[in-house]
């Protein structure tokens, strides 16, 4: 098992070094540095601090900075730990590897965590990137550095990561990443909760949010870091974030399963 | 004259066969941009609105969000284009070939900025135009204002996009120059907040963009914002910068072509 895993971080790990996709990395970061810059522009010089009764009902009295940068830094792990997974794939095919990849006997799995233990990495880079231009922008983070919050982040790669199974079965089905990419993502940014409470949206767009991880891993992270709650205060979270990477896994390994044996017909045909 | 508008024509003729073909297009066009917009007026809920900047309710902040999303969105898809169409023709190698024959160069750029703004723009302004309507900013006795605020539009990000295009006729991968760019001229340009408010130094960065005078005299004129200066004020500024952009535009197709002859090159690194 970890011999596959690490010899699929070893050779990602190469073809990153010999060619950087630099501007992938670049326009993650300024993405997420984006989303907390104009919440603070417009907190302080627009609004001048004046939050309504409603967000500090919503967000438990949470600071306003440190809500968005919290937010902001999450979905920068999220976008980026499902871009390279789901398109882990679909690359292999682009550069014509893939063939290879389905004639080893290597249990599929293993070659995800393997390309995941790769990412985490750079994934974390960029997290801690937009965490210290959160900090130097006035975002409280006293309880961040904790045990708790490793966990947090943890649980929340791992719905990511279940996520992004599926997604690279959609893609590889598609045979498209520009626009189920961007499309996700999109949609994630507006209903996830990532630069306001989703209690502000329609109650139907509410209930869908909660079919992405990072609804729950988003509310989860903010009950950690910052009203420093425990983890079993948020049970319900957890078991949300862990049902749906079950189910996540479950539809992309069914699917990519059924797709496979179609898939080396049309490669090699 | 004649020779310069079939130029132009041919430009928009040729980037419409190539890039609208299919029905995708609606969700980089139409549905990203929407998904966008309804993110920044949900990043507002937080705070309550005063009146400050003329802003008192969620109405007149649609209004303030549809003219700025309208105008940004054709200012930003010439960016976009300028960089992919950059990259496409020097793939398929017919940027030399344009260069080889005799047409004017100005009016290869301008038409170039141009077939992507008509094709571009289109239904996002249009949605935006129902907000300003459903938000009362267009009203029966402005409607006939529309038309020229389109004319400026289109006249000034298409100076825009022309200056654009030049100067990504110098460099093979410029990705992240449009990274960079899209931050700041959103943010200090004042599409989603009022750049009025900000410290004096962001002002200044904001009188860099033609985009920050479009908007102000836009909003004038609808009556959804003061400008500072009047609307007299911002045109001449506009009608300097545009002069500018103009010279500027000229200049580096010159060197780039200069450089071309000499060294059969077009890029610089």
């Amino acid at each position: 098992m970890w011999r596959v895993i690490f010899s699929t971080y070893r050779k990602n790990r190469i073809g990153i070094l010999r060619a950087v996709p630099l501007s992938f990395m670049v326009s993650r970061i300024v993405t997420g540095i984006t989303q907390i810059v104009f919440p603070y522009f417009i907190y302080h010089y627009f609004m001048q601090g004046n939050l309504n009764r409603a967000f500090c009902e919503y967000a438990g009295g949470a600071d306003y900075m440190t809500y968005i940068v919290l937010g902001s830094a999450l979905n920068v792990l999220a976008v980026s730990t499902l871009m390279n997974i789901g398109r882990a794939l679909i690359t292999e095919l682009r550069e014509g590897t893939l063939e290879t990849l389905l004639l080893s006997p290597m249990p599929r799995i293993n070659y995800f965590l393997g390309c995941l233990l790769e990412q985490t990495m750079r994934a974390l880079l960029e997290f801690g990137t937009v965490m210290i231009a959160g900090a130097l922008l006035g975002a409280d983070l006293r309880y961040f550095l904790s045990i708790r919050t490793l966990a947090v982040l943890l649980l929340a790669i791992l719905g990511f990561f279940c996520m992004g199974i599926t997604l690279s079965s959609v893609m590889l089905y598609t045979r498209d990443t520009y626009l189920t990419q961007n499309t996700l993502f999109v949609t994630m940014s507006l209903v996830c909760g990532i630069t306001y409470p989703i209690q502000y949206l329609p109650e139907w767009i509410q209930r869908l949010a909660q079919l992405f991880p990072l609804t729950p891993a988003v509310s989860l992270f903010r009950n950690v870091v910052i009203s420093h709650q425990t983890m079993t205060e948020n049970g319900l979270l957890i078991l949300q974030v862990v049902i749906l990477s079950g189910i996540y896994l479950l539809i992309g390994s069914v699917w990519y399963l059924s797709m496979e044996r179609k898939l080396i017909e049309s490669v090699f045909g | 004259m004649k020779k310069i508008l079939l130029v132009i024509r041919a430009e928009i003729m040729k980037q419409q066969q190539h890039e609208y073909h299919s029905a995708f297009v609606y969700f980089s066009l139409l549905i990203w941009p929407i998904f966008g917009f309804l993110e920044v007026y949900y990043t507002y809920k937080p705070f309550s609105l005063t009146g400050y900047m003329g802003i008192s309710d969620s109405r007149e902040l649609l209004a303030f969000l549809g003219t700025g999303f309208m105008a940004y969105t054709c200012f930003w898809s010439m960016v976009q284009n300028a960089w992919s169409m950059a990259g496409q023709e020097r793939k398929g190698g017919t940027l030399e070939i344009a260069f080889l024959s005799p047409a004017n160069r100005l009016a290869m750029n301008y038409g170039r900025a141009l077939g992507a703004l008509v094709q571009e723009v289109w239904m996002f302004c249009c949605f935006c135009a129902c907000v300003l309507v459903y938000t009362g900013a267009v009203r029966l006795q402005n409607l006939l204002l529309l038309p020229f605020i389109f004319l400026l539009l289109i006249l000034s990000s298409t100076v825009w996009g022309g200056m654009l295009n030049a100067v990504f006729l110098f460099s093979r991968d410029a990705e992240i120059v449009m990274n960079l760019l899209d931050t700041p001229m959103t943010l200090f340009s004042g599409t989603r907040i009022p750049s009025s408010c900000f410290p004096g130094w962001a002002k200044l960065v904001s009188l860099i963009f033609p985009l920050t005078y479009c908007l102000n005299i836009i909003r004038f004129v609808l009556e959804i914002q003061e400008a500072d200066g009047g609307w007299a004020g911002n045109l001449a500024a506009l009608g300097v910068c545009l002069i500018v952009m103009i010279a500027i535009t000229v200049f580096i197709t010159r060197k780039a072509e200069g450089h071309n002859r000499k060294t059969g090159a077009l890029q610089f690194y």
